[in-house]
């Protein structure tokens, strides 16, 4: 009886259909990057190029002469990133081709350490580009890992006072993408820190690590919110109860050394942060 | 490249890999030699269509409420229940005990999507199920309640005569003279039976078999299903019980579906728990009489339907429970009083269930005009001939309707035991099935055991039953069910106007849309939105999405991701 398409769909996300990335990259089976390129152009549109420097993110588009993205990719050494997008900018600008977008797309946060400085540059020099973060929570300490949990990056760039910071999740795909296409229509800098689950490095099996980021936001470890000229905060989701941490750190074989104590404090420091978040939201 | 990659998945000829040495655990994308699980949808039974003893299919018929295609739904119902109507309004709805729903915020209300297509058809010009070409084969059907009639009507679908004998004046079985009309409105039962006649179904009333016609008169008919369910009533083996004013509840029933009169007072004891029971109790408090019931055992174990009872009670019916009738009270040939003993709940005995022990000198009388014994019903069978086995309870029958005598089928209540209007037409389909593979000629081993199975229709769908535990319920939020509207108390005892108010189209659409469809595909697009090889597409113009599947990688976040568990692992051979 289910022969023809359904009137009316029972969808649980609103996003465009337009699909720009295609299939056929190399990346870790359950790896979020392959998806977060794809939400991140289906925000964007095809008038964008992405420079990407040695990381993950390197694979997440193909390998030899083809590419997945389909937009063009600018691959850049280590820590140069934000000097090659300047470098596309002002050649873009001396065009007149304002309308195209130059994306400063960076990978797992060893990454997120080498670039920052370098963007922070690009930031002082006033550059109308987007930098995004995709970050595996490669650099918390496993022993104790209290303190990075604290979303840094974004209050960071908050506090300096750029056009547009947001964390985005890709368990929230509607949200994902509504935040790039707003940060299209923004100029200046604009950073979006994208939170990556990473099977391997988790230890999880592949197919829950888009259970594992809903996670990491129901239980408000890492909220979605979006800062606009380092004033205006806004939550975007909220979840309807906030699951305990416990909750997102058991499965994963990471965290099996936690002990409850420690978790406790964790615990603590989400809500903490959570409430000041709520705080500065309603301000 | 695809070309290159689908030649190194294919099995005759493996592609060698200069790096084939690596270790499986970094196998990954498209290129690689390694083979992984791969995902495939894979509809699944859903449990409300397994819980449907008459076999219609629910969850496709609420995905086309849902769509608004109520024509189709309603079709669709029809291909295996030519009684819409009565089920939506009497069938106790097994299914929706097994809704998956349940556990999340209530079960969706099937009963009144049901209702809902069957008032819809009635209200469109119909275009009538198509059957097969005719033949000459004819089978007769002694009964004319829901198994004798589905039993005709599929087999008049498939191309077959068909006579029903019924005893009494009108068609309906039980459906007419065992549920009163403020649950079954009869314009439903006659509109339904009038379609079924349509069809070429001959219903030959007031031919009682046994008296009318013997059995041996209809050896005639290539075959013969017998459908009497139960319609004797069981003495109560009490003093007094010969008395004028005690009265079977069948009869009370009977009576009062066919518009004859009663004699019987005002305050009146209705001895039982069953839903005849109630059905007398709320049929005579229509008639004016001040009808009580009373119950042996406690109120968990009376076997009406909750809502039922609860009808009752509503419309001041008084139900004692743990009572038992001693003897009744004669005054001048007529029932004037009842007396009754009270029942304690003893220990739970070896099968766990606390049996009923008399309290010494508990016993009070009630001062009645009339009595109404609504115990246990039995099955008519004194006209059947000894070589078709039957015990006290009804005929013997193997896989499902075969009697011992070649070529006699028999199904419903009689056969069966006691059970629902939904286990009767299953029963009447089953017996279709087997009658049209006894007519073609096969022999009764070559009948499959799995036609235990009650539908008609053969379905593209897994076997396995998917369960709350096997759904993803991030995805679904709580929504209320349609609540349930009963005209009010005052207005609906002072006759046997419908008690439940029928539903709008929209109300139906959202009640449909609570659907989580468990373990069909709705295409609410999950397993596109997540698939990080972008493997999952639409089908061009179809229902539907396809895998590619040398993109995949086998991550398997479709198949965890799927609300409905539509989509199922398989090793690649």
């Amino acid at each position: 009886m289910r022969h023809v398409l359904p009137r009316s769909q029972v969808q649980n996300f609103k996003i465009p259909k337009m699909e720009i990335m295609g299939s056929g990259h190399s990346i870790c089976p359950g790896c979020g990057i392959s998806l977060s390129l794809r939400y991140a152009l289906k925000g964007l549109g095809r008038k964008t190029i992405l420079v990407v420097p040695a990381c993950c993110c390197s694979n997440a588009d193909g390998s030899l002469l083809y590419t997945a993205a389909n937009v063009p990719v600018f691959y850049a050494a280590y820590g140069t990133a934000a000097f090659a997008v300047s470098g596309i900018r002002a050649a873009l600008d001396f065009q007149g081709k304002t309308d195209v977008q130059v994306v400063l797309w960076a990978a797992d946060s060893n990454n997120r350490n080498f670039e920052f400085w370098t963007m922070n540059g690009a930031d002082r020099r006033e550059e109308n580009f987007i930098c995004v973060c995709c970050d595996d929570q490669a650099a918390i300490k496993a022993r104790f890992p209290k303190s990075d949990f604290r979303g840094g990056l974004v209050e960071i760039m908050a506090a300096r006072g750029i056009s547009y910071a947001a964390t985005a999740s890709v368990a929230y795909p509607d949200d994902f993408i509504d935040k790039f296409h707003k940060a299209k229509r923004i100029n200046g800098t604009r950073l979006i820190h994208i939170h990556l689950p990473c099977p391997p490095l988790w230890k999880i099996s592949a197919n829950l690590s888009i259970q594992m980021a809903r996670l990491a936001v129901q239980t408000r470890l890492f909220p979605l919110y979006e800062v606009e000229n380092g004033e205006k905060y806004t939550v975007n989701v909220i979840p309807d109860r906030g699951f305990p941490v416990e909750e997102f750190l058991r499965p994963q074989g990471r965290f099996q050394h936690l002990t409850n104590m420690q978790t406790e404090v964790i615990q603590k420091d989400v809500e903490r942060n959570w409430k000041s978040l709520l705080n500065r939201a309603a301000e | 490249m695809t070309q290159k990659t689908e030649q190194s998945r294919s099995p005759s000829e493996p592609y060698s890999s200069p790096h084939a040495q690596v270790p499986e655990r970094h196998a990954s994308g498209p290129n690689t030699p390694f083979q992984h699980p791969e995902p495939y949808f894979n509809d699944k039974t859903s449990p409300c269509n397994m819980g449907c003893p008459a076999g219609e299919d629910i969850v496709e018929a609420i995905y086309l409420t849902a769509e608004g295609r109520f024509q189709e739904a309603w079709e669709l119902i029809l291909q295996e229940n030519p009684f819409p109507g009565v089920c939506g309004r009497v069938c106790p709805h097994p299914c929706e005990s097994e809704c998956n729903r349940r556990e999340l915020d209530g079960a969706i209300c099937i009963h009144a999507v049901e209702r809902f297509l069957a008032d819809y058809g009635r209200s469109i010009p119909r275009s009538r199920p198509k059957s097969r070409p005719q033949r000459s084969k004819q089978v007769a059907i002694v009964g004319s309640g829901p198994a004798g009639l589905s039993c005709a009507y599929h087999l008049a679908l498939m191309g077959y005569g068909a006579t029903v004998f019924e005893a009494l004046p009108k068609a309906g079985g039980m459906l007419r003279v065992g549920i009163p009309r403020y649950r079954l409105p009869r314009a439903v039962l006659d509109q339904e039976i009038a379609d079924i006649r349509a069809l070429g179904v001959e219903i030959r009333t007031n031919t009682l078999v046994g008296r009318d016609i013997t059995l041996d008169q209809l050896r005639g008919f290539d075959a013969l299903f017998i459908a009497t369910g139960f319609h004797r009533g069981q003495k109560m083996d009490v003093p007094g019980e010969e008395a004028r004013g005690v009265f079977s509840g069948l009869e009370i029933l009977k009576r009062v579906s066919l518009g004859e009169k009663i004699r019987i007072g005002e305050q009146v004891a209705v001895i039982g728990g069953g839903n005849t029971a109630v059905h007398v109790a709320r049929c005579l408090l229509r008639l004016g009489c001040r009808p009580t019931i009373l119950y042996r055992r406690s109120r968990g174990e009376m076997t009406a339907i909750d809502k039922e009872i609860n009808g009752a009670q509503e419309e001041g019916i008084e139900i004692i429970c743990l009572a038992a009738l001693t003897q009744i009270l004669v005054r001048g040939g007529w029932a004037k009083g009842v007396e009754f003993v009270k029942m304690r709940l003893s220990r739970p005995d070896e099968s766990g269930r606390r049996r009923q022990v008399p309290k010494k000198g508990s016993n009070f009388w009630l001062k009645v005009d009339g009595v109404v014994s609504a115990i246990e019903e039995l099955a008519d069978i004194e006209f059947l001939p000894d070589d078709i086995k039957s015990e006290s309870q009804g005929i013997l029958v193997e896989r499902g309707c075969f009697t011992s005598r070649k070529g006699v089928f028999a199904g419903g209540d009689v056969a069966t035991g006691r059970a629902t209007v939904a286990h009767a037409i299953g029963s009447g389909n089953k017996a279709a099935l087997a009658i049209e593979r006894y007519l073609k000629g096969e022999d009764f081993f070559s009948i499959p055991e799995s036609l235990g199975t009650d539908q008609i229709l053969p379905r593209k769908a897994d076997s396995g039953v998917v369960r709350f535990n096997d759904l993803n319920p991030v995805y679904f939020k709580k929504e209320l069910p349609v609540p349930l509207r009963a005209r009010p108390v005052k207005t609906r005892v002072k006759g046997f106007k419908e008690v439940y108010s029928g539903y709008k189209a929209e109300e139906i659409v959202t009640e449909a849309q609570r659907c989580f469809s468990c373990g069909v595909c709705n295409m609410c697009d999950n397993c596109l939105i997540f698939c990080p090889c972008i493997a999952i597409s639409r089908r061009r113009g179809k229902f539907g999405y396809k895998i590619d599947v040398t993109s995949c990688d086998g991550c398997g976040i479709c198949v965890q991701e799927c609300p409905r568990d539509a989509l199922s692992f398989r090793k690649v051979p």
